[in-house]
């Protein structure tokens, strides 16, 4: 029975703006197991890259809490988080922005380790030749620049940088997105080595559903700051439950000419978290929607195997064959 | 993104303590006072403006003890009796401390009153207000001769790229850039005045010319608009190319293209634009370079406006009167400031909802 | 007159950089028929955006069209003046962009930006030009287009924007929608309605659609026919279901089976190498380097785009 890394309890986001407050996180918990590889899936708004800062620590949730191997990350002294820092580690979505222009690959890599580590400059650079050879780069390479890189091999240091302190949980946000296809899959087939080699933990953000189907074991799917689907990969493809769900497998177009689409084209728009609707949050949009749907919110609860929705009506649409409006 | 520390939501909505009593005492101010849009917008500035003239005020004072030279000694001569000295500088209020003399200053200032000059014992406001008319004319009209050439010749010079036309319009702008004011106003007074005896280079008295005779008016103003707007020209005119360019390859230009929208009428109404509004900008800043550039032209065409009236009080250690001049310059810097920030929102709506 | 809307004959597009001629096209041909959406298909680089951009002679300097033929309706684009392609575009031939902030003009109004269509090309006076421009931004789904006419673009979502784009695109029914990326920067809900409103409306006016991406999935779901670029090359080109099921190019059958599918979780396959560079003279096959069916020949003669199957055009030497 695999233990649980990291628990994420309740967790609310709420930011100040002139025009009120926003809700970029409303009520989110989950727990990601040692060892698995955690998805999380949804359009721009719904709070997932704010779930990924506050699982880093980089964000303090206006409430909830975070569990690392049972210890509340906020409850930490300053200097118990920066040592904690060691084993959490991020790989971001823009391999042109995300590594600093002027410094080379060698300093890059360094920085971490000078960070967390009290050994030697030349026991370092051991250290970061052998991270560079595990990501398919070369020794040679760390005295280049990343301007002399393309996107793929970018997208490789970030990874190797993320590493380097052999971390236990890395989050990924959108690794792949700013890729080409063909070096996609070479960062996939990567990360899914490394994280099998490494015995590594990680949280996967992403919007391509066909990566996550690929890389991920189980998937979260949020909407306007709440989770509204929980499933296993293969549980919540071949059957998923929440409205929202549906609509997304159906937009996401699977390169088979032969797979039609599941009949439901999402009107409306993408909404905004500053005033979010009464009741569920989906409902102005949900081609199921009833009266109870615009006054209370659904309730996220167990479906089945390990599979959970918050839908009011999950059973019902189910029962009608469901894919069908 | 920042670092942040989760926030509260509203939570200062139910603080009792001193801070939320504050914070929603602001609040109430932000919504009910200020309200939205232009106005509250022109309030903005206009609050943000006042720290600006204490600090004008008190910078003009502390710059002139340090300046040498006592205005009651040029006012009675150097060998007047220390009793005659003593009296006038009582009488003007400068025997007294430095900080009572500031206050004493500020409490007639807020009354509208800048005192009298030391040397003419004229009011202060009647002194600018006389000679202001001037002053505006001549650099509202060289901002308006700068930009009235400068937004063809840089439209046309970004048009037509490495042909003549940009070449020549280029090297002009440089020539233009390079010529420092003064020297264009002689030569221009050499050229025209003197060998080719087209224009006046005297004569000009006061604003009244303009009403009884605009075009001897005109006349005597078009060296000095020339001599005083080339600089800025030259500026503006390669600051419109060079945006033009920028703007041109952007991709609503060739969307617009793409719509099969006739060149000429894409880069006047989708491309000069979006030109403009770092344009409007740049004009505001070099206003103010304009009004100091208007001081010396004043001298050389000897026009009476403001200008020379603060190169004379500067001589003089007319304090009252420099005083005047530095804070009334500062009004107008604001002004144009604030218009210019309302000129931008009326062109670019993204920052109208600020 | 031939079925044929668009005929490109051995298109090139080079551009003159410092370090020589970039072949961003080199040689590359096709054909679109009536009523049919065309995909083509390519990595960033392989010179998809520029042959579209050709089409449309809206290349930039410093690129140029050096040679080839695109007949449109049959008459080559390629031999008229500013005036006539004026005429063209935005009436009989439209295109939409990828990123819909920066394509619109953002100081303008929107309902003006598609009015002008209406404007320039059926010559209707102002009034008339914004009542259609209202009437056409409600058919492409802007709810309560009349007060929105004179919004901004910063104003609206990415999908509205986008749908604004159509709208401009399809005002004057032209014979031939260009659609470069038009979804990429979309959500993915969105990029569906988007997908669809195109396809709708291109079937109801008579339109067909080049339909540019990267993504296989949207040109599974909306390509009648698919054209794959590598390189600056045309490597295949078949109907749909031939490109997806019996691939013959070997970079087209590569990056099928690299793709992560939806079903599937076997280990992606990846195509070694890197693409190479476009500027200079190259010899015998681009893809030469990465491909895992390479004979000699293919590294000395430069393959021809040949019809081996009917309907199913491949250019590579060992499917001859």
């Amino acid at each position: 029975m695999p233990e649980t890394l990291l628990e994420a309890s309740n967790l609310r986001m709420y930011f100040d703006t002139r025009e009120g407050a926003v809700h970029a996180v409303d009520g989110v918990t989950f727990k990601i197991l040692e060892n698995e590889i955690f998805g999380l899936v949804g359009e721009s708004g719904c709070g997932k890259t704010t779930v990924a800062r506050i699982l880093m620590g980089l964000y303090k949730p206006t409430e909830g809490s975070v569990f690392y191997k049972g210890r509340n990350i906020f409850s930490l002294k300053k200097e118990e988080m920066r040592r904690l820092r060691r084993y959490v580690q991020m790989i971001f979505q823009d391999p042109y922005s995300s590594l600093d222009p002027l410094m080379n690959i060698e300093r890059l890599l360094i920085e971490p380790l000078d960070v967390h580590f009290d050994v030697s400059k030349d026991q370092k650079r051991e250290r970061v030749f052998e991270i560079l050879e595990k990501v398919g780069l070369s020794r040679y390479h760390a005295n280049r620049y990343p301007y002399e890189f393309s996107g793929g091999q970018r997208q490789r240091i970030a990874i190797a940088r993320a590493l380097i302190t052999k971390p236990e949980f890395v989050v990924a946000d959108e690794p792949v997105s700013a890729l080409d296809i063909s070096i996609q899959a070479q960062i996939l087939n990567l990360m899914q080595d490394l994280q099998r080699d490494l015995s590594l933990t990680c949280m996967i953000i992403a919007h391509d559903l066909n990566v996550i189907y690929h890389i991920c074991d189980r998937v979260a799917v949020m909407y306007l700051g709440k989770i509204v689907e929980l499933a296993s990969v293969k549980s919540i493809f071949e059957n998923p439950l929440h409205p929202y769900t549906k609509a997304l497998f159906s937009a996401i177009p699977i390169p088979d000419p032969k797979v039609k689409t599941h009949g439901i084209i999402l009107g409306g728009e993408v909404p905004s978290p500053l005033n979010p609707p009464h009741g569920c949050r989906f409902n102005p949009r949900c081609p199921f929607k009833q009266s109870i749907c615009t006054e209370r919110e659904p309730e996220f609860m167990e479906a089945g195997d390990d599979h959970f929705v918050a839908c009011h009506f999950f059973k019902e649409i189910q029962e009608k064959g469901g894919n069908r409006i | 993104m920042p670092f942040l520390q989760g926030n509260s939501g509203k939570r200062w909505e139910s603080d009792l303590s001193l801070v939320g009593k504050i914070r929603r005492t602001l609040h109430y101010l932000d919504k009910k006072v200020l309200g939205k849009g232009i106005r509250r917008f022109i309030i903005k500035r206009l609050i943000y403006a006042i720290p600006v003239f204490f600090i004008v005020s008190l910078v003009t004072w502390g710059f002139m003890y340090l300046a040498k030279g006592d205005p009651i000694i040029i006012l009675t001569g150097p060998h007047a009796q220390k009793e005659l000295i003593e009296e006038f500088r009582r009488q003007y209020g400068l025997d007294q401390p430095l900080h009572i003399q500031y206050i004493r200053w500020l409490g007639r200032l807020l009354n509208g009153d800048l005192g009298r000059s030391i040397i003419t014992n004229e009011p202060v406001t009647k002194m600018i207000a006389d000679r202001l008319p001037t002053t505006i004319t001549l650099a509202v009209s060289a901002m308006l001769f700068a930009l009235i050439v400068a937004i063809p010749a840089g439209v046309i010079a970004s048009t037509k790229r490495n042909t003549i036309l940009d070449y020549g319009a280029m090297s002009l702008a440089i020539a233009g850039q390079s010529i420092p004011d003064f020297f264009l106003a002689i030569l221009l007074i050499i050229v025209f005045g003197i060998y080719l005896k087209v224009l006046p280079i005297t004569g000009y008295t006061d604003f009244n010319l303009f009403i009884s005779n605009p075009v001897e008016g005109v006349r005597h103003f078009l060296l000095p608009v020339i001599s005083l707007g080339a600089m800025f020209s030259a500026l503006a005119a390669r600051l419109v190319k060079s945006g033009m360019i920028e703007v041109l390859d952007q991709d609503y230009i060739t969307t617009a293209r793409a719509k099969g929208l006739p060149e000429r009428y894409l880069v006047i109404k989708h491309a000069l634009i979006n030109t403009l509004i770092p344009l409007i900008t740049v004009t505001a800043t070099n206003f103010a370079t304009l009004l100091g550039g208007a001081i010396i032209i004043e001298e050389i065409f000897a026009l009476p406006g403001v200008g020379r009236l603060l190169m004379r009080s500067i001589l003089y250690r007319d304090f009252p009167t420099m005083q005047g001049i530095a804070l009334f310059m500062a009004l107008v810097y604001t002004v144009t400031n604030m218009v210019s920030d309302v000129l931008y929102g009326l062109v670019d709506p993204r920052i109208r909802v600020e | 007159m031939s079925n044929q809307i668009l005929k490109v004959e051995n298109l090139r597009t080079y551009f003159d950089t410092y370090l020589g001629k970039l072949k961003a096209v080199d040689g590359v041909s096709f054909e679109i028929g009536g009523r049919e959406i065309f995909g083509l298909v390519g990595e960033s680089g392989c010179g998809k955006s520029v042959t579209a951009l050709s089409i449309m002679r809206l290349v930039k300097y410093p690129g140029k069209i050096v040679s080839g033929k695109v007949f449109f309706k049959d008459e080559d684009l390629l031999e008229k003046d500013d005036a006539a392609m004026q005429k063209i575009r935005g009436k009989e031939i439209s295109m939409i962009f990828q990123d819909p902030l920066s394509s619109l003009n953002p100081v303008l109004k929107t309902g003006e930006q598609v009015s002008e269509v209406y404007r320039f090309h059926q010559r209707f006076p102002r009034k008339k030009s914004k009542q259609e421009s209202i009437v056409m931004m409600e058919l492409v789904g802007i709810p309560s287009s009349k007060s929105r006419y004179s919004d901004y673009p910063h104003q609206f979502s990415g999908g509205m924007r986008q749908r604004i784009m159509t709208a401009m695109a399809l005002s004057c029914t032209p014979s031939l929608l260009i659609a470069d990326e038009p979804t990429t920067a979309l959500d993915v809900t969105i990029q569906a309605q988007i997908l669809d409103l195109i396809s709708q409306l291109s079937k109801r006016f008579g339109t067909s659609i080049l339909l540019i991406t990267h993504n296989l999935g949207i040109i599974a779901r909306h390509a009648n026919k698919v054209g794959v670029m590598y390189a600056g090359k045309l490597v295949e080109i078949a109907d749909v279901e031939s490109i997806f099921y019996s691939p013959l190019h070997p970079y087209t059958a590569g990056l099928l089976k690299s793709i992560p599918k939806v079903g599937h979780k076997e280990r992606l396959n990846t195509i070694e190498g890197v693409v190479p560079s476009l500027i200079g003279d190259f010899k015998g096959c681009r893809f030469y380097s990465r491909c895992d069916r390479r004979k000699d020949l293919c590294a000395s003669e430069e393959p021809s785009l040949v019809e081996v199957e009917p309907n199913h055009k491949v250019c590579c030497h060992i499917c001859d």
